[in-house]
């Protein structure tokens, strides 16, 4: 039995670690997925508050936020299911997403009756640091 | 430049088990099913190498459901993890250049 490791050995072990670690990679969950999709969820639900009935469209808001929230927790849940890895976001960033989204329907639903644009301003000022946040998150991967 | 197999862990030191400790060593625990797809080898063969790994101590074995379905998960223990540290270390040297590290 030959007793060496060539460098060209090396370099093939070395290859194939690297692609097994990326497949694994793909295989697990994208966290900033759900971000950049809450984020757009208020930039582009958020607007419409200004030009349509208040009531009907905070059912159709309503609904879609129910249905992401389960499509959410569903994606996260099944990928980690899958491969397990150590989660780059802080529970305290949902918390402080929940609490802008709090704070933003308070203004916008105060300030609607004084300024016209107050929804789009609060859905493009939550939605925007939600989507760069998911970046961020994304080229931490 | 070349190494003897002596400064290498001979029980990474095979095409299959260094896969199955990389793809380990890049997540807390990856699913039996997985980890099969990933190294692309027979149940049998992957279960054979996971029975050396474990009798290493180097991979941790659990078994769970979910739903009804019985699964599979497999995670590096310590010992496991500080052993294929080592092995990249020593390829590291070898080839000269960084490895994505675990």
């Amino acid at each position: 039995m030959n007793n060496t490791i060539s460098h060209k050995e090396a370099a093939q072990a070395v290859k194939q670690i690297n692609d097994v670690q990326a497949d694994i990679n793909r295989h697990s969950a994208k966290e900033y997925m759900p971000w950049i999709g809450w984020g757009l969820f208020t930039m582009l639900l958020y607007p419409p508050f200004d030009y349509f009935d208040q009531n009907k469209w905070s059912i159709v808001v309503g609904v879609v936020a129910i249905v992401g929230a389960i499509l959410t927790d569903r994606y996260i849940r099944t990928r980690q299911s899958k491969v397990k890895r150590e989660k780059k976001t802080s529970p305290l960033a949902w918390v402080i997403y929940m609490l802008l989204i709090l704070m933003g329907n308070v203004f916008a639903f105060t300030a609607h009756s004084q300024f016209a644009y107050a929804w789009t301003i609060t859905g493009f000022a939550i939605g925007l640091p939600t989507i760069l946040y998911g970046l961020w998150l994304k080229s931490q991967n | 430049m070349d190494r003897s197999y002596q400064q290498l862990d001979t029980l990474l030191h095979q095409p299959a088990r260094l896969s199955i400790m990389a793809a380990l060593a890049a997540a807390q625990e990856v699913e039996f099913a997985v980890l099969k797809d990933t190294i692309n080898i027979s149940d049998s063969l992957l279960s054979r190498y996971i029975g050396m790994l474990e009798d290493a101590k180097y991979i941790h074995v659990r078994k769970g459901h979910v739903g009804k379905r019985p699964r599979t998960w497999l995670s590096l223990t310590a010992t496991g993890r500080k052993a294929f540290s080592e092995y990249v270390e020593t390829l590291r040297k070898i080839v000269g250049h960084n490895i994505g590290s675990a």
